[in-house]
């Protein structure tokens, strides 16, 4: 090992800062291409558990969910422009590990303004860690119920079809069943997403007659057949389903039963364990979904 | 002809090698520690025989005959106690493992002893055992467990605890590495997803105590410096420079693990004695404009010493760091004072602290393969490609990775079957900037403790920096014949090197008598 003279260390120090220059020049073109002032939703790859990243026209941010581990954080890597270190909104739907471990990481890395939430608590310990970890980020902590709406200008919305507010006490028996259910709207595009949401909620938001209609439908449990009862795919009668889930996972998802019944209402269906991170763009009309 | 004049240096060296020899033979085949016995008494009697005054007689020959079979048989001694010491480290007597055979639950009371690692939906750690606890009684004891928890609560280093649940002894398991595995981190046992309660009043020596709390603080610094990092410079840049910094792998991507493989770059990713010379290197520079070569060799020694601490002082790091200390010492003093003499007292030490590593750690065989690749075949290099006219960083990099790979490479195609084809262009192109990405992301880490915002500035360099380095590591992984998968015998590569090993001391012997200064043989 010889030494560094001043000489070469000059001369590494020029080769470094043109790399730099080109490296930023490479990514600045595509983050300025990829600002187009349409809506994006990306499904991303997570493994077994759901994560969704909505990007509005205006650039604002919101993860929904974070999926079992902290491959996550890689996707929004990926997505995410390089000196972006912020996240507007983080919306976790329910407490099983499949969807706020990786939220934890999130956390850490980024700076997020608002957290929302439902005040259904759990027992579970990844649920305290993320109860612990909420309170210290130093956002604004939202609890959500039925019929709260968040406008994000340019036209986007989210509406909360489901849950209702419950008392301090309440013991949950089934978590899936506490999952946030949002309606994202822009023109005249609408998704829905289900989060673990079973057959019991999808009867419930039917009881309440809330128009479910979506032209896109995350299908609810990563594709369990506990979910996406037929009545409940005919109301939304959506054109596009995303599945997400794990490949090879160890429950056997997606079920064969809702694949069937997917394809019998020609309902055409995406899946992250096949197609991996999903990403949907529209401006409102129209939409493209690119793989 | 018939003089044996060997400097006691050299006598010294042979005995270390003796030594590590019979370490070696013991640990690949067993020695039953009578035949030891018998071979110590032969070899004690042997070498009072050729030392008694009139076996030979006073001439030249006599006396070159005397010197050559007292070392042999001194040799000889040191080999069965090398061997004697193997057998002794590997029955040293587990409580633990005493305990798993009786398949029953048993409470262990302790602490964490190393920081928890994430894997998938559980973690690891390393459980330092004070107190086995059976149903009628408790044995005192200090040995070491591998513990596998539920994934959250997150443990970290130094809480107390008791675990209660059914041990198991590293026999018993069927995975081969993972068993060499807990054999090179001194675990005698492990513990799957116990049932964990705190334990407020474990009593400790006070010494001990001071040490847990101690490195408690070491781990806090640490975790708030990756913190600083993780929040400054985006994925998968991020994980990478603390890869490089700190040798923290676990939160870089298996896609991108697995491009660095192809690559042959995983090495910049460990802490290696390669990652800390360079360290010390830019330690060295600039201490070079305020004080004499020397000092500052000291001082940059001082400064891998605190490194290693921070990066909390395992096993693999004080490895590199003592590598790391050698290879900086032929920085700062122009050449390794005695490299033979130092590497192999370097590897004794290591040998000493856990024999097992000698035959099953692969980072310890990689890392001393590649300090004697750039000790015995860099010097060579350099003088064949003298007439080579290229910029000096480039043709030292490429000549440094050559010597170091050429020691390597035949050891890593035996151990991982894989023979990377673009290994040479891909260090060539990423490896000059490693000093200048670890200096940023020092720089990064540091400030964004202080100050987020400059943290956040200089980080946006170090993520460019890095974005070019894994660019490249991921276009040649993507190239259709990146590497080649072969699967050799374990005699073609002994075979092989032999030949690196004769080709090596006949550069050198050519080069001395060229009469270069520059190798001390």
């Amino acid at each position: 090992m010889e030494s560094i003279s001043r000489d070469r260390k000059i001369r590494v120090g020029h080769v470094a800062i043109f790399l730099c220059l080109v490296v930023f020049a490479i990514t600045t073109t595509a983050i300025a291409k990829d600002q187009d002032g349409l809506l994006k939703v990306y499904f991303l790859d997570v493994g077994q558990g759901d994560a969704e990243l909505i990007v509005t026209p205006s650039g604002q941010q919101i993860l929904i969910d974070g999926g079992p581990t902290n491959q996550v954080i890689d996707e929004l890597g990926t997505i995410m422009p390089f000196y972006d270190s912020t996240i507007d909104v983080i919306l976790a739907t329910h407490k099983h590990s499949d969807h706020i471990t990786g939220l934890l990481g999130v956390l850490d890395k980024y700076d997020v303004s608002r957290i929302v939430d439902t005040n259904r608590s759990y027992s579970a310990s990844e649920a305290k860690e993320w109860q612990a970890k909420k309170e210290l980020e130093g956002s604004e902590l939202i609890i959500v119920k039925t019929g709260d709406e968040f406008d994000f200008g340019d036209g986007v919305k989210i509406r909360i079809l489901y849950p209702d507010i419950v008392f301090a006490d309440y013991k949950t028996k089934n978590p899936n069943n506490d999952s946030i259910v949002a309606m994202l709207e822009y023109g005249g595009l609408r998704i829905l997403l289900m989060g673990d949401a079973e057959s019991p909620v999808e009867k419930e938001i039917l009881n309440k007659r809330i128009n479910v209609n979506a032209n896109i439908l995350k299908i609810g449990h990563h594709g369990s057949k506990t979910s996406s009862t037929l009545s409940f795919l005919n109301s939304v009668s959506p054109t596009v389903g995303v599945i997400e889930v794990g490949a090879k996972n160890s429950y056997g998802l997606p079920s064969d039963v809702i694949l069937s019944r997917l394809e019998t209402l020609a309902i055409k269906y995406y899946r992250t364990d096949v197609d991996g991170t999903i990403k949907l763009s529209s401006n409102g009309k129209y939409f493209k979904i690119t793989k | 002809m018939h003089k044996l004049n060997l400097h006691k240096s050299q006598v010294f060296f042979y005995l270390m090698i003796a030594f590590m020899s019979g370490i070696f033979i013991a640990s690949i085949l067993p020695i039953a520690q009578s035949l030891i016995s018998i071979i110590l008494i032969v070899a004690i009697i042997g070498l009072a025989v050729v030392t008694y005054q009139k076996t030979f007689n006073n001439d030249d020959l006599g006396i070159y005959k005397r010197r050559l079979f007292a070392i042999l048989f001194f040799s000889i001694i040191l080999f069965s106690i090398g061997a004697w010491y193997f057998n002794k480290y590997s029955a040293k007597h587990s409580f633990v493992r005493e305990v798993s055979d009786r398949n029953i639950e048993i409470m262990f009371r302790g602490y964490i002893d190393g920081e928890p690692r994430a894997q998938g939906q559980a973690q690891t750690y390393i459980f330092r055992v004070k107190e086995i606890i059976l149903p009628k009684y408790g044995i005192l004891t200090d040995e070491k467990i591998l513990v596998t928890d539920r994934l959250f609560p997150s443990r970290r280093y130094g809480e107390f605890l008791v675990l209660a649940g059914k041990p198991k002894s590293p026999d018993e398991l069927d995975n081969d590495s993972y068993v060499n595995y807990l054999k090179t981190q001194g675990a005698t046992g492990t513990l799957s997803f116990p049932k964990i309660s705190d334990d407020k009043k474990l009593s400790i020596s006070s010494l001990e105590k001071l040490s847990i709390n101690g490195y408690k603080i070491i781990f806090r610094i640490k975790s708030h410096f990756e913190g600083a990092i993780s929040r400054s410079i985006s994925e998968p840049n991020g994980s990478f420079v603390g890869g490089i910094l700190l040798g923290s792998r676990q939160s870089i991507s298996d896609d991108l693990k697995n491009d660095f493989n192809k690559t042959s770059t995983t090495h910049i990713l460990a802490i290696s004695g390669y990652n800390i010379a360079i360290v010390s290197a830019v330690f060295l520079s600039l201490l070079i404009v305020f004080v004499r070569r020397k000092i500052a060799f000291w001082i940059s020694v001082a400064g891998i010493i605190i490194f290693t601490i921070l990066t909390g002082a395992s096993a693999s790091v004080v490895r590199a760091a003592i590598m790391g200390i050698l290879l900086s010492s032929a920085n700062g003093y122009g050449r390794l004072y005695d490299q033979k003499i130092s590497i192999s007292l370097a590897a004794l030490i290591m040998i000493l602290l856990n024999p097992f590593v000698l035959t099953l750690d692969i980072g310890f065989q990689f890392s001393f393969l590649s300090v004697l690749g750039i000790a015995y075949m860099y010097p060579i290099l350099k003088d064949r490609s003298k007439k080579i006219k290229s910029p000096e960083i480039i043709k030292d990099t490429l000549l440094m990775t050559l010597s170091a790979q050429i020691f390597v490479l035949p050891l890593a195609v035996y151990y991982f079957h894989n023979f990377s084809l673009v290994s040479l262009p891909v260090n060539v192109l990423i490896l000059p900037f490693v000093p200048l990405a670890m200096m940023l992301g020092f720089a990064t880490g540091i400030l964004g403790i202080i100050w987020p915002l400059l943290g956040k500035a200089i980080g946006l360099l170090t993520w460019a920096l890095t974005s070019y380095q894994i660019w490249v590591v991921r276009y040649f992984a993507s190239l259709r014949y990146s590497n080649l998968s072969i699967n050799p015998s374990l005699w073609s590569i002994i075979l092989v090197y032999v030949i690196i090993v004769v080709l090596t001391i006949i550069g050198t012997k050519s080069i001395n008598s060229k009469g270069n200064n520059g190798v001390n043989i």
